[in-house]
């Protein structure tokens, strides 16, 4: 047999190798085959290969593995499952403080603002907790006398559920700045149902200390990366997001219990949302900050 | 119900916006997504970041899928896609040429580290086998495909996967006995 036989004769050298032709047939092939030895030589490379495969162990995720695969998907897909997901007949574990302390508040302006005479007679008691949060910042505007002002250029805040739902919306310096005297707020009641965790509040002071205002995306991945967090497939991202977005998300599984962080980072935005046991963070480069990653679930 | 048939349930049940039956996709085929991953890229780490990137495929795009194949075969497919875009952004990263053909390890060799970093064994040897050709030898011989199924999954002819599956078994058994006998001179380093 030549050397161009034996191009032809892959099918009976793969068969006689995998011990798939009857006992005759396999005889007349190895007969057939000595006679070339590139043949033998092949017929040798195919059996040493099948039989390295037949002694290959499965491949298996690990517990662990098929957790980060879970979370990794969770993260990746977190809003789009959301939008699938059928709406709940009944909201789960939903938090009732902060519409009892809201309405606790609202009653106490009821009752005691007006004979301390602090406000107009015109006021709208029944006025959400929003337009609350709003007046004692205009009254710490009129008396000069606000407690603690906030000049953290990365704005962090903590908002309401509500904001949380739809995305966090560029509520920074709203209802973020009420003082610290005034915790009947809905933004100090939304606190207490979000209670930070000791290791929370070291993120967010980190996130505060290291994350400083960028100009472009390269260096808020810079900040990002000097922090830790990594950016996620790309590849993926840009089938699904504007172009210039950039997502980056914090690995490991610590759990976080958080209020919305909000970052203004320059022209790029980074949102991070509570509510779940891994910390998301997305970053945009487009001014409107739309949010198009988040971790809400 | 046959493994094809509960596939099929699944995935119409997904389209259909049963978000539980992707949930169940997932579960049912990660190990042989895994696996797949694993012997295309090696590393665990990757493995995972593809095969993520195959289920969010698969979330996204179910609707692509059609009917009259297996949900496996299209699935390693979309396996497949993913592996070879992450072979393409690493070769990318390492600026260094993937390896087309069978390269034996030799000490003469330029690229040192590579050589003595290898390990003697199948996982080992499967990275030098060419993507194409190890491609095929892992849908067939590690996954037990059969020429048909791999040929759809990878989208050429039958004629052409039963070529490169009897062509990567041959750089691969070249690889393992390399790697089992080394050279001489790499044997007294």
């Amino acid at each position: 047999m030549s050397h161009h036989d034996h191009d032809l004769d892959l099918d009976l050298i793969m068969a006689l190798a995998e011990g798939s032709l009857s006992a005759s047939e396999a005889a007349a092939a190895q007969r057939q085959i000595e006679r070339c030895p590139d043949c033998v030589e092949d017929l040798e490379l195919q059996q040493t290969a099948l039989a390295a495969f037949a002694a290959t162990p499965p491949v298996a995720l690990t517990d662990l593995e098929a957790a980060r695969l879970k979370r990794d998907l969770d993260t990746a897909l977190g809003h789009e499952r959301t939008a699938m997901a059928p709406t709940p007949a009944k909201k789960r574990g939903f938090n009732w403080l902060p519409v009892f302390s809201v309405a606790a508040v609202l009653l106490a302006l009821v009752l005691v603002i007006p004979s301390l005479d602090l406000v107009s007679g015109d006021r709208d008691d029944d006025a959400g907790a929003d337009a609350v949060a709003l007046d004692f910042a205009e009254e710490e505007a009129d008396t000069g006398a606000s407690t603690e002002p906030t000049e953290n250029p990365l704005r962090i805040q903590f908002a309401t559920d509500d904001a949380a739902s739809d995305g966090g919306g560029d509520a920074a310096g709203d209802t973020a700045e009420a003082p610290a005297a005034a915790p009947t707020t809905a933004a100090a009641a939304a606190d207490e149902a979000l209670p930070v965790s000791p290791e929370a509040t070291e993120l967010i002071d980190e996130l505060d200390a290291r994350l400083a205002p960028s100009d472009s995306i390269d260096d808020a991945r810079l900040e990002a990366s000097l922090f830790g967090l990594t950016t996620s497939d790309q590849a993926d991202l840009d089938r699904c997001v504007p172009e210039g977005a950039e997502f980056f998300n914090v690995p490991g599984g610590d759990s976080y219990t958080l209020g919305d962080i909000d970052l203004d980072v320059g022209p790029v935005r980074v949102t991070a949302h509570p509510q779940r046991s891994d910390l998301g963070l997305a970053a945009h480069l487009d001014e409107s900050c739309e949010i198009i990653a988040t971790n809400a679930g | 119900m046959s493994d094809r048939a509960q596939d099929l349930a699944l995935i119409e049940r997904y389209v259909a916006g049963d978000i539980d039956a992707f949930d169940e996709l997932v579960r049912r085929h990660r190990d042989r997504v895994f696996a797949v991953c694993l012997r295309m890229l090696r590393d665990r780490d990757a493995a995972l970041d593809a095969m993520q990137d195959t289920f969010v495929t698969l979330f996204r795009k179910a609707d692509r899928f059609k009917a009259e194949a297996a949900f496996t075969t299209w699935l390693y497919r979309v396996t497949m896609n993913v592996c070879y875009d992450h072979l393409r952004r690493s070769q990318r990263r390492r600026t260094e040429p993937m390896p087309e053909r069978f390269d034996p390890a030799d000490a003469a060799a330029e690229d040192g580290f590579a050589a003595a970093d290898v390990r003697p064994d199948i996982e080992a040897a499967l990275q030098d086998v060419g993507a194409e050709f190890r491609a095929a030898v892992v849908l067939v011989d590690l996954q037990g495909l059969s020429l048909e199924m791999a040929s759809d999954a990878l989208g050429v002819p039958v004629g052409t996967v039963k070529s490169r599956v009897f062509r990567g078994r041959r750089q691969l058994a070249q690889r393992l006995g390399n790697l089992r006998h080394p050279p001489q001179h790499q044997r007294e380093e």
